[in-house]
């Protein structure tokens, strides 16, 4: 994998913090963190600060909202969740990533066969 | 200040707060890491590394998280402002129902006064604000060298100069008569030079303007009001011909709606000529002036630069001509709008402008009080709604929140009576356009309603708002919590309706006093004696340019074969020419004299005509001392004047006769003898105190047209044969003969207009204050119910608890009473030029309106007095 993979777009980072939070419950950006890492097996590379800059962001378009809250351990947290506009928005970013990214497995696809 | 600040501030997060929030959370974030990578079996100091190094550039992160914060905040904070005001108007509508009368008197009151407001602004707007039908208003300048004109040659040089001026323009106002049809009808119009219309560069609605390739003076073009008034709109007005005095002239032009060129605002123009590019010798007169000169400035050139530019051309012509007068060295160079326009009428702007501060004033007095009265009225409605604002204040409603909520109600409220407003005073405004249409001179008003109308009407209506609705609810919500709750209290809010009172009478009292003096004044102009007699008095206008005559000696023939053919005409018993017609505002002359063989060497003032032998004994002057003026005193007699009695009193305490006096006109410095003394006769309004005057012989002096006064013992026998010798005299021309007590009407026009207005402001003030006393004393019986009926259980009679009410009304009506009779008073001397033989401190017209105001307090209080006698003592006692 080359550069390419490795610095985000910013549309891929909504991505991937709206798709972390689609479950019910809120949760803090420290599981956000997690979840993506997790779920991307340490192949993006996706620093914390960045991350956090893109849960506000959102914030401020009124995609997700936020509360303060107590964590596990009774820590002060602050809790992020989709709004339904965050919903509706995840659902189309989902939607067109899968077509982009079908478009170009083709391509790739039929590159490979032709060798 | 800062009160209201806060008061207005929606509950938000602050830059500190976001701050501390973001740092906040960045220090779960790393904590909560270092704890599993902790666990993970790292050292707490690798452990608190890693997390850092994992987590990226923290304090720029934590910059732009907080921008996206506070923008975030900001949108929060319009939208929760946006939804309060909401519901706020929701909550309004609600309540201005339930309250459906008393909404709807809010609303009336307001709309009466704020029309008064906004039909004077719009006086204003069309005198000062609006800038004048031309392209580019503010780049256009009036040039003056010493005086108002200039003289034709000086115009010329000026118009040479090509550096600082696009164009330089002149034009003389003329008044004519114009024959339309059988009949002939006076008009006013301006003869203009050649680039006029091109400098000012408005283009005609219909055929074309005056070009500066055009030669003939025989073009005219005609203003909108002509052609729709005089002409009924003819389509095919283009070539159609009129014929004038001066020459039968052919239409080119009309000119778009409110098009009045550069007369002064106001001033309505019916036509514009070319000026005759030849000049008569005595227009070429270098020390007689007679146009005014306009130019716009060039590309770059300032007023200023302008000003500099005319200074150094008057230096160069003081040193070609040294005959000129020093005071063209002093050139200037104003504007053509707001004040600057009013410098083409002079003096008789400022008792136009004061009118209209007048005006100002009292609109202002009448919303006030309207003001006053609606803010009582909230004060009464918050009181009966202390229940329900308590209720709100108990379960938690912020008193900033609450204010806010009842602040909206009264902007509501204004709103509806602004909008009510302009829509009366646009007919207000159409009423009084009606009213002037009738004076001798074309005025035009453009009173339309523009934006500056509607800002002024909407900024008025939210001050109106704030001015009654801020107190009574901030009142309202400084409520006690616990003896509202009980329904009790509201002594507070008894205090603050007494102020209300107390002023809505005070300036009421000062509209009524001024209206009942401007209704006397109008009175004793009815009756003042002008010093000269209308009856049986017809005036018409000569000119001797009918003729083409040119020199002086061939017009002073003319004059005296007009005079002496018109004497011998069927009933007339007496005829004489004058150049200014006394009272009729067209036009006045004025001169500084110097007193010749006594100590005194300053220059004094006189008003000056110039008449024809036989015009005192016309118009009814008699003749005091000496003898009248004669034909013989001709141009190369020696120069003869007449004095009025008050010069003669002021300047050689009553021997005139032989006195010599120095002037210098536009004829020149002269020194002239008094041979005669008439009686003091009214020059320029019915209310002017005279000032001294001074008549000169037509045949001593050139002017080019005159008034002829004709005296007839009846006018059906005379009249037509008049117009027949005139146009027998100057054949084919126009005769427009007009009575003289109709050409003098015009004087009574201030007295009237002043009269009805103060009295239409004056009288809905009034009515506001007798709704004001009754709802307040009205308030005050229902709310000392209780005490009223342990008066009467302790033995008090129903004349008792009566006069108790009244008493207390009364007291109160007189608060404001004696300071509004004070400060009117004092007002009214600075109106004293529009009062005819009346003193502002007239004691009949004081004792009158104080009573009016009693009687109107009395009156308002009966009402609620009656029911407080008929208290039942024991329902009143069981109700507490």
């Amino acid at each position: 994998m080359t550069h390419t993979a490795r610095s985000l777009m910013q549309g891929t980072v909504d991505l991937l913090i709206l798709r972390a939070l689609r479950h019910e419950s809120p949760s803090h950006g420290y599981t956000v963190s997690r979840f993506v890492r997790a779920r991307t097996q340490g192949v993006l590379a996706l620093e914390d600060a960045a991350l956090y800059q893109a849960l506000h962001r959102l914030e401020a378009r009124g995609w997700v909202e936020s509360e303060w809250g107590l964590s596990e351990n009774n820590r002060r947290a602050k809790f992020y969740r989709l709004t339904s506009d965050g919903r509706r928005r995840l659902k189309a970013e989902a939607a067109s990533w899968r077509t982009y990214a079908a478009a170009i497995f083709r391509v790739l696809d039929d590159a490979e066969e032709a060798k | 200040m800062k009160r209201l600040r806060r008061l207005f501030r929606f509950s938000s997060r602050s830059p500190i707060d976001i701050h501390r929030d973001v740092e906040a959370e960045f220090a779960f974030h790393l904590d909560a890491r270092t704890e599993t990578l902790q666990r993970e079996g790292l050292t707490a100091g690798a452990a608190r590394d890693q997390a850092r190094r994992e987590f990226g550039a923290a304090a720029r992160g934590a910059r732009i998280c907080e921008a996206y914060d506070q923008r975030a905040e900001r949108q929060r904070f319009i939208r929760s402002a946006i939804d309060d005001f909401i519901r706020d108007v929701q909550y309004g509508w609600r309540a201005m129902r339930r309250a459906r009368a008393m909404s709807l008197v809010i609303v009336l009151t307001l709309a009466v006064a704020m029309a008064g407001n906004t039909a004077v602004f719009a006086l204003v707007n069309a005198l000062l604000l609006k800038p004048p039908l031309m392209q580019e208003a503010e780049r256009v300048v009036r040039l003056q060298l010493g005086e108002s004109r200039m003289s034709w040659p000086n115009f010329e040089d000026v118009r040479s100069e090509r550096s600082a001026f696009l164009n330089v323009v002149a034009q003389k106002s003329v008044v004519s008569a114009v024959m339309l049809g059988s009949t002939s009808v006076r008009v006013t119009g301006a003869n203009v030079s050649p680039a006029y219309f091109t400098m000012l560069g408005t283009p005609a609605a219909l055929g074309r303007t005056l070009l500066p390739t055009d030669t003939r003076t025989d073009l005219v073009v005609i203003s909108d009001r002509f052609w729709k008034t005089r002409l009924a709109a003819d389509p095919a007005v283009i070539g159609r011909t009129l014929k004038m005095p001066a020459d039968t002239v052919e239409v080119v032009g009309v000119m778009p709606p409110g098009f009045i060129g550069l007369a002064p605002p106001g001033l309505g123009r019916d036509f514009w000529i070319g000026l005759d590019p030849r000049p008569t010798p005595q227009e070429n007169d270098r020390t007689r002036p007679h146009v005014e000169v306009f130019a716009r400035l060039a590309p770059g050139v300032s007023r200023d630069d302008a000003q500099a530019a005319l200074r150094v051309i008057a230096e160069r012509l003081r040193v070609q001509h040294p005959d000129l007068d020093e005071r063209i060295l002093s050139a200037r160079a104003t504007g053509v709008t707001g004040f600057d326009a009013f410098q083409g009428i002079g003096r008789a702007a400022l008792p136009l402008l004061a009118f209209v501060a007048l005006l100002s004033v009292v609109a202002g007095l009448v919303l006030l009080v309207a003001c006053a009265n609606i803010a009582g009225l909230l004060v009464g409605r918050a009181a009966a709604r202390r229940r329900e604002i308590a209720v709100r204040l108990a379960l938690g409603a912020g008193r900033g929140r609450l204010i806010r909520q009842l602040l909206v109600e009264s902007l509501m409220l204004a709103s509806a009576g602004a909008a009510l407003g302009i829509v009366l005073s646009i007919w207000l405004t159409q009423g009084a356009h009606h009213a002037v249409s009738s004076l001798p001179f074309p005025v035009e008003f453009n009173l339309s309603v523009d934006w500056r109308v509607l800002t002024y009407a909407s900024l008025l209506a939210c001050a109106a708002a704030v001015i009654f609705g801020l107190s009574p609810a901030r009142r309202a919500a400084r409520l006690d919590l616990v003896p509202a709750l009980r329904d009790e209290g509201g002594a507070a809010h008894q205090r603050f309706r007494h102020v209300l009172v107390t002023g809505q009478v005070f300036a009421c009292t000062v509209l009524l006093l001024w209206a009942a003096l401007f209704a006397r004044s109008l009175q004793n102009v009815t009756a003042v004696d002008p010093g000269f007699t209308t009856e049986n008095v017809f005036v018409v206008d000569v000119d001797p340019q009918d003729a083409r005559e040119r020199t002086p000696d061939a017009s002073h023939q003319r004059f005296r074969l007009i005079q002496e053919r018109v004497l011998e005409l069927p009933r007339v018993e007496s005829a004489g020419l004058a150049w200014s017609v006394p009272l009729a505002f067209m036009s006045q002359e004025e001169h500084g004299v110097l007193l010749l063989g006594t100590a005194a060497t300053d220059q004094r003032r006189v008003m000056a005509n110039t008449v024809s032998p036989g015009y005192f004994a016309t118009v009814g002057i008699p003749l005091r001392q000496g003898r009248d003026i004669a034909w013989t005193d001709g141009r190369t007699a020696a120069p003869v004047a007449l004095v009025n009695e008050t010069a003669a009193r002021a300047f050689w305490e009553g021997n005139a006769l032989g006195r010599r006096l120095r002037l210098a006109d536009r004829d020149g410095e002269i020194d002239v003898e008094v041979v005669g003394v008439v009686a003091d006769s009214k020059y320029w309004t019915l209310g002017e105190t005279i000032a001294p005057t001074l008549y000169r012989p037509v045949q001593q002096r050139t002017f080019s047209g005159m008034n002829l006064f004709v005296r007839t013992a009846n006018p059906a026998v005379t009249i037509p044969a008049l117009r027949a010798e005139l146009e027998r005299l100057s054949p084919g021309l126009p005769v427009a003969v007009q009575r003289l007590d109709e050409a003098t009407a015009a004087s009574m026009m201030p007295a009237r207009v002043a009269a009805i207005a103060t009295a239409g402001f004056g009288g809905a003030a009034m009515l506001l204050a007798v709704l004001g006393i009754y709802g307040l004393v009205a308030f005050s019986v229902t709310q000392r119910t209780r005490e009223l009926g342990v008066r009467r259980a302790i033995g008090a009679s129903t004349g008792n608890v009566v006069r108790l009410i009244l008493g207390g009304s009364l007291a109160q009506v007189s608060l404001g009473v004696v300071p509004g009779l004070v400060i009117g008073s004092l007002g009214a001397l600075a109106l004293s030029s529009f009062l005819v033989a009346i003193s502002p401190f007239d004691l009949p017209i004081l004792a009158a309106i104080a009573l009016a105001m009693l009687g109107a307090g009395a009156a308002a209080s009966l009402g609620p007095a009656i029911r407080a006698a008929r208290i039942d003592p024991l329902k009143a006692l069981r109700q507490g």
